[in-house]
């Protein structure tokens, strides 16, 4: 498996993308925002669908496509108060449906490219990809580890934050754009309708049982790099989908853990 | 005032002063001409029913309400310009719980901490010593590393105390401290309430009713209608005269509003 040039470039990537991720998503699901990653997916699209169309290199379009977006839905959501709900839907579903559209109209459009972009695929990882994907992941880390009190604190109580004079706004930018970043980072190997999973189902999987928030972030992110890569090597055994196969094996883990607990729990209960 | 506040903060100001301000949410003012003020030491209860405008004072307090009419300033200064939101210490009704990943006691308190702090710095000694010593003061050091579920309500809302203590802050603003704890712990809080008070806090708090806080209450001001109707020291306060009830003080208080020993002030609480 490791001999294959593709494979190592996949592997890779899906480490990268394990890591980030979760460490976004962790702050993501303590603002109530799960879903979030996958309305960004959904505006992404259109910039794959864009680069496609003028033949230029997907990533940096798809990046910038979906930064725009990212500072956009924070904008809306911090001017809005009733209306934010609808309007973001808007611009998911305007994302989704640009991108297919356009897609269908690109040079070589099938829905096999469609399919790639959304659920991802092994073999399309290029050696320039990784080198961008390598930075971005980097950078999303830095931010994620290095504010981490400043993140927990907008995410945990934004009234709080606010009234305690911290840029709550600014933050809140920060952190979509770092969601921005990692949805892009992802869509080689999870996909563009996928990666808001592999940000949520790993930090849903540590919340169980993390003992803080850092130790649950950290422990997101190790749960990330090993269904990612364990996700890309079994995609390759099995020749399944590989975005697909590595949020069922996140799930599996998830599900495994809280039977787990369920089982020590009622062992507890039975004999104290 | 007390001679020891001009030569600490070297400003003779109010702390909080408001005066003809109308405020509310979106175009419609829920608080109307309200003039007020809260000086170095006080501890001022804005009390009121559902609906009489006292939270959406202490929420302009702190600039979450659109302010239509009227001068708000801090510590002497216009809030549009006043940086130094540390210098004031929030601590909400309830605990957000966010998405429910597991926050320690401790990291919820570090938060009250960041508005000091410039990004990307460690935490300093410093930081870390305020943090211990507001943990400290509302007497929850073994609990430091438990998880904020695992708390009891009354537990819960000695946290928000704590994360206000971290900031240092000269001035603690608490929106109905009491509510929804249990008479018990209500007593604890009271308690705790009283030590900062006697390390020279200054306190602005809502409430619906004083219960056990009632003796340590210097100022009594009353809401109804967006409108102050009644703003006196305690003592003037019908049915709120802090006779009677557990006193969890161990010294009385009328007295010290008008200030025989002078406030901490500058450095906040934990100087």
């Amino acid at each position: 498996m490791l001999s294959y040039p593709f494979m190592q470039r996949a592997l890779v990537a899906a480490f990268l993308v394990g890591l980030a991720a979760p460490a976004v998503g962790t702050y993501l699901v303590q603002r109530r925002l799960a879903l979030i990653g996958d309305g960004m997916g959904h505006i992404a699209l259109t910039g794959v669908a864009l680069a496609l169309l003028t033949g230029t290199s997907p990533v940096p379009v798809a990046l910038a496509t979906a930064i725009l977006g990212a500072v956009a839905i924070e904008l809306v959501r911090w001017r809005g108060r009733t209306s934010a709900d609808l309007a973001l839907a808007i611009m998911f579903y305007g994302g989704i449906a640009g991108g297919v559209v356009l897609i269908d109209r690109a040079p070589g459009g099938t829905p096999a490219t469609l399919t790639k972009y959304l659920f991802g695929s092994i073999s399309t990882t290029s050696r320039g990809d990784l080198a961008v994907f390598a930075v971005l992941t980097v950078l999303v880390l830095v931010v994620a580890l290095g504010l981490s009190n400043e993140l927990f604190a907008i995410s945990h109580d934004e009234e709080y934050a606010a009234a305690a004079g911290m840029p709550v706004l600014r933050l809140n930018l920060l952190l979509a754009v770092m969601t921005a970043v990692t949805v892009v980072v992802s869509m080689r190997i999870v996909g563009l309708l996928l990666i808001s999973a592999l940000m949520v189902v790993p930090v849903a999987t540590a919340q169980l049982v993390g003992r803080s928030f850092r130790s649950t972030l950290v422990l997101s992110m190790l749960i990330g790099v090993v269904v990612s890569v364990a996700g890309v090597a079994l995609s390759f055994e099995q020749k399944t989908q590989t975005g697909g196969t590595i949020v069922l094996l996140a799930i599996a883990l998830f599900a495994a853990m809280v039977i787990v607990g369920a089982v020590r729990r009622t062992r507890s209960v039975v004999s104290p | 005032m007390t001679p020891g506040l001009h030569l600490s903060t070297g400003v003779d100001a109010p702390i909080v002063s408001l005066s003809g301000v109308s405020a509310g949410y979106g175009d419609a003012p829920v608080i109307s001409g309200i003039d007020f003020e809260v000086r170095p030491g006080e501890v001022v209860a804005v009390l009121g029913a559902n609906g009489s405008g006292k939270s959406t004072l202490v929420k302009t307090i702190l600039r979450s309400t659109t302010v239509t009419a009227g001068a708000l300033e801090l510590f002497g200064t216009p809030a549009g310009e006043f940086r130094d939101w540390h210098r004031v210490g929030y601590v909400p009704q309830r605990l957000s719980i966010g998405g429910g990943i597991p926050a320690t006691v401790r990291e919820v308190v570090t938060t009250g901490r960041l508005a000091r702090r410039r990004w990307f710095r460690p935490m300093t000694t410093a930081d870390r010593h305020a943090v211990d010593r507001a943990i400290e003061l509302v007497d929850l050091r073994d609990k430091a590393g438990a998880r904020m579920s695992t708390l009891s309500g009354g537990q819960q809302r000695r946290v928000l105390i704590a994360r206000a203590l971290a900031g240092e802050p000269d001035v603690l603003v608490m929106d109905e401290p009491m509510a929804g704890v249990d008479a018990a712990s209500q007593l604890l809080l009271a308690g705790t309430l009283a030590s900062l008070i006697d390390l020279g806090a200054t306190i602005v708090l809502v409430a619906h009713e004083l219960g056990p806080i009632g003796p340590l209450v210097t100022r009594v001001v009353d809401m109804g209608a967006g409108q102050i109707t009644c703003d006196g020291p305690i003592a003037d306060h019908a049915g709120h005269a802090p006779h009677d009830d557990f006193d969890p003080h161990p010294h009385p208080h009328e007295g010290d509003s008008h200030g025989e020993q002078p406030r901490s002030s500058g450095l906040g609480l934990l100087s």
